[in-house]
């Protein structure tokens, strides 16, 4: 590769609005919430919280990322069928997450919704998943992989167009199966963008909170469903206390480092990069 | 050339039909909803009957034309800053040194980390201090240098092998005129969706817009959609919230079905690498 010395000056633009808009306010939360860092970190609540959330990613991220994936695959071309399963799969995207979550309130409402009676008949719950404590981070979790893994496919979509037809073509030729296709053409090459989605899908996931307070109003009967987002936005706006919710904020995005650290460089050792 | 045998094409293609069956629910209920008069719909009585009613009282209760061009104006103008200046760092981060690249990618991720919650007030601080409160403009800067957007353009950067730019560099080409000529080009499919995922979230975005706008005249949709949700804790009207959602979201249905060319068919990428 030809080396560039002027390279930096192609991230002027970027970094300016990044001082002034990310790390500005970062620095503003890191004087306002550390007086109240030790009193949040011994709070019993964050670190409920904490787990809370650990476990609401775990059954959301993979959840949405694999329905973003395979929906790529399943309607990637231009036949008017796949683009209308296209706009399908996208629509909850566009609704405002308020409308989404309503609909599934009318569904699992605990005395009429029909999933409900659905639900209780076929013998699998005997409540709705929403007023049972055992069921309901799971079923937050679902809403919101729901909602969003059409961005996913999206993503999914765009990273599928750039690889080049003459290795599929090739592949074939050769006799290879669908499955082997997949495994040794698609799925590397496609894991620049892979390495990406899973990235975006951990902080969108955490930062969908409005299907909580339409589903599940303060976090559930015993604080079950309190994500730390939620939490952060309780604290804020509810309580009115914001130099306690700066706290928070500081502890989510501390983890959010020491994780990224720590996962960032295994998740994107996977990763086939064609320019190097 | 077939690369997926018949049979399999087959059983894929009911399965893509069963999924969209089941996720066209969401689209359909708001729809039916929106089209049932309040009365019916609190009693669960979904399509009982069939008038335009709630789509009445929306349109009657706000502004429409002047809440859709704020939203556009805030959405396309912020997007006009972003691209340019997402690819500029994308295409810089993507051709940087090893060691630089890699510190870039997590100085960038790390606007990530930080809750939408926590950004609220020390923006509003900036904001006021540029005089800029109450305006489009104040809304729209503090999104400008976007991580989506720079993190996903540098990861379609880097499937592009570089031998197509070192051609164009010993040709005499400049690295701004690579970039626009050679590269954006190829990760087209990839602006598209940024454009999709921006416009979309922006459309909704809410708390930050209510803290930033004042005046009526200067509001967004979202902003004048969650007059209808608040209206509903008191009476619950879902046939209300159900026909402004409809009206909020058709415009990025025809965005989506705009974008939407851009992932039919690798008109890029095909013959740069056998």
């Amino acid at each position: 590769m030809i080396r560039w010395r002027s390279w930096p000056l192609f991230l002027l633009p970027l970094s300016l609005f990044l001082a002034a808009f990310t790390y500005l306010p970062a620095l503003y939360n890191l004087l306002e919430g550390l007086p109240y860092l030790q009193l949040v970190l011994r709070d019993a609540g964050t670190w409920k919280s904490l787990s809370v959330t650990m476990l609401y990613l775990l059954i959301s991220v993979p959840a949405s990322v694999s329905l973003g994936l395979a929906t790529a695959l399943l309607t990637s071309g231009a036949s008017p069928g796949r683009v209308l399963a296209r706009v399908i799969f996208f629509h909850p995207v566009i609704l405002p997450m308020v409308a989404f979550a309503s609909i599934w309130l009318y569904l699992l409402n605990p005395t009429s919704g029909p999933l409900t009676e659905l639900l209780r008949r076929s013998g699998l719950l005997q409540a709705s998943p929403i007023a049972d404590p055992n069921y309901t981070l799971a079923t937050l979790a679902l809403v919101s992989a729901l909602k969003d893994f059409g961005l996913y496919m999206l993503f999914f979509l765009a990273g599928l167009q750039s690889i080049p037809h003459e290795l599929y073509e090739a592949a074939a030729i050769d006799g290879a199966s669908s499955w082997a296709i997949f495994r040794r053409v698609t799925w590397p090459l496609l894991s620049p963008t892979t390495f990406f989605v899973v990235i975006y899908a951990v902080v969108t996931t955490l930062r969908n909170v409005d299907h909580i307070w339409v589903l599940t109003p303060y976090g559930g009967v015993a604080g079950e469903a309190e994500v730390l987002l939620y939490r952060i936005y309780l604290t804020a706006f509810l309580y009115s206390n914001l130099p306690v919710a700066s706290a928070l904020s500081l502890v989510l995005a501390l983890l959010f480092t020491i994780a990224a650290l720590v996962g960032i460089p295994k998740l994107e050792r996977g990763v086939y990069y064609e320019d190097r | 050339m077939r690369i997926v045998s018949r049979p399999l094409v087959l059983l894929l293609n009911c399965i893509t039909i069963c999924l969209a069956v089941v996720m066209l629910l969401p689209g359909v209920w708001i729809i039916a909803a929106s089209l049932t008069p309040s009365r019916f719909l609190n009693q669960g009585l979904l399509l009982k009957s069939v008038s335009l009613e709630n789509y009445f009282v929306a349109l009657e209760s706000a502004n429409f034309l002047l809440l859709y061009r704020n939203s556009f104006v805030y959405a396309l103008g912020l997007l006009a800053a972003q691209i340019p200046v997402t690819l500029l760092a994308a295409y810089g981060m993507a051709r940087a040194p090893v060691r630089a690249a890699k510190l870039l990618f997590y100085v960038v991720l790390f606007q990530f980390f930080l809750p939408p919650v926590a950004l609220i007030v020390p923006n509003f601080i900036l904001i006021s201090r540029f005089g800029l409160t109450d305006t489009l403009v104040g809304i729209a800067l503090p999104y400008v240098a976007s991580a989506t957007g720079t993190l996903l353009l540098r990861q379609g950067i880097r499937q592009i092998p570089t031998e197509l730019e070192e051609a164009a560099l010993i040709d005499g080409a400049g690295r701004l005129q690579i970039l626009l000529r050679v590269v954006a080009p190829l990760v087209g499919p990839y602006i598209g969706a940024f454009c999709l995922v921006s416009f979309v979230y922006h459309w909704n975005e809410f708390i930050w817009p209510l803290v930033v706008l004042s005046s009526p005249e200067k509001r967004v949709l979202s902003v004048g959609f969650a007059s209808f949700t608040r209206a509903s804790e008191s009476g619950a009207e879902w046939g209300l919230i159900a026909a402004g959602a409809v009206l909020v979201a058709a415009p990025l249905v025809v965005a989506f079905l705009l974008a939407q060319r851009f992932f039919i068919e690798s008109f890029a990428r095909t013959g740069l690498k056998g």
